[in-house]
């Protein structure tokens, strides 16, 4: 249980940083990695 | 696919194995994971780079300047991730050396310099941003619209914060520097010389300012 609240963590880290990411015109840095399609819409 | 998006893409999996999400999640989470790996290990590189020659803070400027400024205007882009630490972080460590030895420079001719460069730069931002990427495409036209314009005012900002360091002198004037010449190179990311280099590289998929097809 404990480890799953780590993962729970984890992605949600790691969602806030890719809605950031897909409201801006680019990633902060000289690499674009290929957006996914559902944060396009 | 290189290998930092390798690693985002297996911790991606495992999260999503663990919570039992759907592809179409774990993809975001891989790009999320992404960001979040290159912006440590960038802070990390442009740090430890900024703290061997003695100018951390200078180092660090550069890259949050530049990195926000980015979030707005888009740019020419690196063609590996490799390639994208390389150069960041090359190039906000130069921009740190740059700034000390500007230190040199007498006040008015400092403030005369970074305000010349301010002015370029807002304006190459006002005319090419937003420039955007075959891997993220920017097809409305308001929102472009909107992007140019915050782009002009968060470099207005970044520059009145560049020159108010200029004129408190010492450290605060180095970093002002850094700041200025941030903002310069990432307006210079903007113009068609670089999408061209970069175009060569990746194809003729990139757009500039106000174009939209």
């Amino acid at each position: 249980m404990k480890g799953k609240k780590w993962y729970a963590a984890l992605a949600a880290l790691a969602t806030a940083a890719a809605a950031l990411m897909a409201s801006s015109a680019c990633l902060w840095f000289f690499y674009q990695p290929k957006e996914p399609d559902c944060l396009n819409k | 696919m290189g290998w930092l998006e390798g690693v985002a893409h297996r911790a991606a999996g495992r999260v999503g194995v663990a919570l039992a999400y759907p592809q179409e999640r774990v993809e975001v989470l891989a790009y999320g994971f992404f960001g979040l790996f290159q912006t440590a290990l960038l802070l990390l590189a442009v740090g430890a780079l900024g703290a061997l020659s003695g100018c951390p803070l200078e180092a660090l400027t550069a890259l949050a300047g530049g990195s926000l400024l980015r979030r707005l205007c888009g740019g020419a882009h690196a063609s590996s991730p490799l390639l994208c630490g390389a150069v960041s972080t090359l190039s906000c460590w130069g921009m740190a050396l740059l700034s000390g030895w500007a230190l040199s420079l007498s006040r008015p001719l400092w403030l005369a310099g970074a305000a010349a460069l301010s002015l370029l730069s807002i304006l190459a931002i006002s005319l090419w941003a937003p420039v955007d990427h075959p891997n993220k495409r920017l097809r409305d036209a308001q929102l472009r619209a909107a992007f140019r314009r915050r782009g002009v005012a968060l470099a207005s900002l970044l520059a009145a914060l560049s020159l108010a360091g200029g004129l408190a002198g010492g450290r605060w004037r180095s970093c002002g520097g850094a700041l200025c010449l941030a903002i310069f190179w990432q307006a210079a990311a903007l113009t068609p010389a670089a999408v061209r280099l970069t175009k060569r590289r990746q194809g003729p998929l990139c757009r500039q300012g106000k174009e939209v097809t």
